[in-house]
């Protein structure tokens, strides 16, 4: 509400419209995804109905986004055009995982290779990313869909 | 020297204007890095086939053969997809087989390949291999394997595209 100060002037209240202000952003800061930075809206996902929601509980993971050209999209990268790109890039991803795990005391790094393939994308580059996960050393993987209501 | 007078009104006024900037600043940031499409996002886990004596396979994967003939299925069970490239079709499923150690079969639609997979279950132990033609697209496969987990199957892996080196 307005209040009328000594000398004449209006002065809006801001503290209730700080307090929303506030109170939104709490939402906001309890919905944030950070591990959705790496994926890509660019991709557009098919559907699948017995695709089960993700476990939080995986932290150690790395996502592939293929777009619907087949070519792989990482965060904070350009989009790797060949395989030998895309082989270099999963050995050296491996490699720091390997190196975390024996500083862990773990003999195998437990990542989880996260594949999101656009629903437009051929099978064959997704085939030639699992073949390549596997020559990597990755031993778990997911491909991701959207949920379709059964 | 004049000392202020306790009486005068020592009201702290606080700079609600900045806060109320950083605030918003706040707010558009996170409105901004919200994500709901992560929320419908969900995950089909697939395994890696396992060699009898308990450990995966060699890490190279070697060019697998057609898997066209019965007596070299690596598999109980798989599923052959082939598609078509004619310009109408582009990358739709045109063929499901279903291949067992007793022949083939061909089934007309994902349904009666429901009901097909849901019948050999109990023999082949869970285990099922898709093998999809390379210029399949992605969301038919992903409708293949989503009618191969609905029936039942929790091994289900790849098989190396049949038509692999042939394009």
């Amino acid at each position: 509400m307005a209040q009328v100060s000594n000398d004449g002037g209006c002065e809006p209240n801001l503290i209730p419209l700080l307090d929303l202000v506030l109170q939104l952003v709490m939402f906001f800061i309890m919905v944030a995804n950070f591990a959705a930075q790496q994926v890509t809206s660019d991709v557009m996902l098919p559907l699948a109905t017995s695709a089960r929601p993700p476990d939080p509980g995986e932290t150690d993971v790395i996502y592939l986004n293929l777009n619907s050209e087949g070519k792989l999209m990482v965060t904070g990268r350009e989009p790797l055009q060949t395989l030998s790109e895309v082989k270099y890039f999963l050995i050296s991803e491996y490699n720091t995982a390997k190196r975390a795990a024996e500083q862990a005391g773990e003999k195998e790094p437990k990542t989880v290779v996260i594949i999101r393939a656009d629903k437009n994308a051929d099978f064959k580059p997704v085939y030639e990313i699992l073949k390549e996960c596997k020559g990597a050393g990755f031993r778990k993987w997911q491909l991701r869909a959207t949920v379709k209501n059964k | 020297m004049a000392r202020p007078s306790r009486t005068m009104s020592s009201a702290i006024d606080l700079p609600i204007t900045p806060m109320l900037d950083m605030t918003f600043q706040l707010l558009a940031f996170f409105i901004l890095s919200f994500n709901p499409m992560s929320a419908v996002e969900g995950q089909l886990q697939f395994t890696l086939p396992v060699s009898p004596g308990g450990r995966l396979e060699p890490v190279e994967l070697p060019p697998e053969p057609p898997t066209t003939e019965p007596g070299k299925l690596t598999a109980p069970l798989t599923v052959v997809v082939k598609t078509v490239r004619d310009g109408v079709n582009d990358g739709n499923i045109s063929a499901l087989i279903l291949q067992t150690l007793e022949g083939e079969l061909a089934v007309p639609d994902l349904e009666a390949l429901r009901a097909a997979l849901q019948s050999k279950r109990e023999e082949s132990a869970g285990q099922l291999k898709i093998a999809a033609e390379t210029r399949l697209k992605y969301a038919c496969l992903i409708d293949v394997m989503d009618t191969c987990l609905k029936s039942g199957f929790q091994n289900v892996g790849f098989a190396a595209p049949p038509d692999l080196g042939v394009h």
